[in-house]
């Protein structure tokens, strides 16, 4: 896959205190790439210079490979920055309305098409200072979708909703990544609902970009170990150590053990025991949460 | 930038505040009609006391002639400002309801947006203003002849006074949006827009002649001291005498209006020209 967007070296500063610091990502065409971090990161401050909102204190942004001067976007950008930026005393339709008068696409069916993907169809006139938050959640989205983004860019979209909600969300986000091709960046700190989609990992701590890694990748480093279940615990774990050269076997008690070592070879060990002719009755690879996984990188919670 | 403008000016239609500001406008000019309606009548019989030679009737209809259409149309903008104060708490509301709603994130996307939202405010500005005149000069047309006065004016002097009063707006619209470029709220643009159209930029003025440093009294070059001194060429005695009597509460300055469109248009190309430069540089902080 291309890459879409990425930075060099990209620096905020505020007063004397850097909100983002060298940061490099890299993300690429289809991707959906979940930025992982405390609040207070850094992760809306990135979000936030990639929609030129705000300017770089240093380094570039590049787009396509062409470095992005500030407010001149190669690619069209949707945002949803923290909180849905609604005039809230016009309807869902007028406030739909009003961005694609700008972009140039005011076209009633257009903007019914883009209400009905966001679920907000039946709001009529109501305004939008009487919605629920989710809906004005949505309605942001909705908003950001406007002509078809090359790139959407989410904070933390699902804060403070209900958890059918955040599902909504998470399933409307899939389908406009799946069907419009739509590459989306998307922050948040409720990890376990972010490891359901994003196929890319970008983890962020004070300022910096500590890590970037595909799905597949994280769930190569989240195996924390195999689990083995078996009458015979010291017959498998002898067999184990002379084949494979593993010595991080824990015994969890008479019948199970743990193997922290070496967990990329399951499929090896489950053969050569199997060839053996020992017997097991269960044999799994445990994974770390997400959030497991990001505490054990930062040494904090995501909370 | 044409798309731009469209928006601001549909979204201009479909506000509110745009259209109680104009009905406040006309509220403003009925009850100082009302009142000078009565007000004349309560005069006349006195001054006409010992004077029987035409009924108080035809007295009183030919006081109630001076009150012209050109004295209803300058009315609210002598001495006290009040169209431009209008105006101008209407504009900061408009303005900075971007920055204030924060609507203004879904649209950094688009190229070169800040130039666009500075181009489209001035532009659609002056489109309301254009507007709010219009709509008050058919009020002041009305109550012209509800005083069964014929409406009697010269155009191109009432354009000439009007395109002033449009000059002066131009300049409160770039003191507005530089205002919103730089604090970013609607608090701050209105207060400004207030303190700017109520004219206590003038007391500062006077503060600073106090000391002698200018070769000139800046008083009397205030932009909103000389917009409230401006009367429609060819007003009748009852709109030059108001505009006189508020110069005389001025301290009776030596200037004249002359000079208001280059300190307008002076002012407005700063303001615009510093939010211009700011624009690109401070960060939007919704």
């Amino acid at each position: 896959m291309t890459e879409l967007l990425s930075t060099i070296k990209l620096s905020k500063k505020y007063r004397s205190k850097f909100a983002l610091l060298d940061a490099d990502v890299h993300i690429k065409q289809g991707d959906i790439y979940g930025l992982i971090g405390r609040n207070g990161a850094g992760k809306t401050t990135l979000l936030k210079l990639i929609n030129s909102q705000i300017n770089a204190t240093s380094g570039e942004i590049l787009m396509r490979g062409q470095k992005m001067p500030f407010g001149q976007p190669q690619v069209k950008i949707g945002a949803l920055v923290e909180s849905p930026g609604l005039y809230p005393d016009y309807s869902a339709y007028d406030n739909l309305m009003f961005k694609c008068i700008a972009i140039g696409h005011n076209k009633k069916a257009y903007i019914e098409q883009l209400l009905k993907l966001v679920e907000l169809s039946d709001t009529g006139k109501k305004k939008v200072k009487q919605f629920s938050l989710g809906m004005k959640q949505r309605l942001g989205i909705a908003l950001a979708m406007i002509d078809e983004p090359d790139l959407l860019l989410l904070d933390e979209p699902i804060n403070g909703m209900d958890p059918q909600g955040i599902k909504d969300i998470r399933e409307m986000l899939v389908r406009i990544n799946r069907d419009m091709g739509t590459t989306i960046l998307i922050s948040s700190h409720i990890l376990d609902e972010l490891a359901k989609f994003a196929s890319t990992y970008g983890i962020i701590k004070d300022g910096r970009v500590l890590l970037e890694l595909s799905r597949e990748q994280m769930d190569k480093e989240n195996q924390a170990g195999i689990e083995i279940r078996s009458p015979d615990v010291e017959k498998v774990k002898a067999a184990i150590q002379t084949a494979f050269d593993i010595t991080h076997i824990q015994q969890l008690d008479h019948e199970s053990l743990l193997i922290t070592q070496g967990v990329e070879r399951h499929e090896e060990i489950s053969r050569l025991l199997f060839d053996q002719g020992i017997y097991f009755s269960q044999f799994f690879v445990r994974h770390q949460s997400l959030e497991d996984y990001f505490v054990g990188l930062t040494g904090v919670s995501s909370k | 930038m044409i798309r731009y403008i469209a928006m601001d000016i549909r979204r201009l239609f479909k506000t509110r505040s745009f259209y109680i500001a104009m009905i406040i406008a006309l509220i403003l000019l009925t009850i100082y009609a009302s009142a000078a309606y009565f007000f004349t009548g309560a005069g006349i019989p006195r001054a006409a006391a010992g004077q029987p030679a035409l009924p108080i009737t035809e007295l009183l209809r030919q006081a109630r002639k001076f009150l012209d259409f050109n004295h209803f149309a300058s009315i609210m903008n002598t001495g006290t400002s009040m169209l431009h104060l209008i105006l101008a708490a209407f504009a900061a509301a408009f303005i900075s309801k971007d920055h204030h709603s924060g609507y203004l994130k879904n649209l950094y996307g688009i190229r070169d947006l800040r130039s666009k939202w500075l181009v489209s405010k001035l532009v659609v500005m002056m489109l309301a203003a254009v507007i709010f005149y219009l709509v008050y000069l058919i009020g002041a047309a009305i109550v012209t002849l509800l005083y069964d006065n014929a409406i009697n004016t010269n155009i191109g002097a009432l354009a000439a006074y009007y395109g002033l009063h449009l000059s002066v707006d131009l300049a409160l619209f770039g003191l507005i949006i530089l205002t919103v470029t730089l604090l970013q709220t609607k608090t701050a643009a209105v207060v400004v827009a207030l303190l700017l159209s109520f004219n206590l930029q003038a007391i500062i003025y006077l503060l600073i002649d106090q000391f002698d440093l200018l070769p000139f009294d800046l008083v009397e070059y205030g932009m909103m001291g000389q917009a409230s001194r401006l009367v429609i060429a060819g007003s009748g005695p009852v709109a030059g005498m108001m505009a006189r009597r508020f110069q005389d509460m001025m301290a009776s300055m030596a200037a004249t209006p002359a000079t208001l469109l280059p300190v307008s248009l002076g002012i407005a190309l700063i303001a615009i020209a510093l939010s211009w430069l700011m624009l690109r540089r401070v960060d939007y902080r919704g």
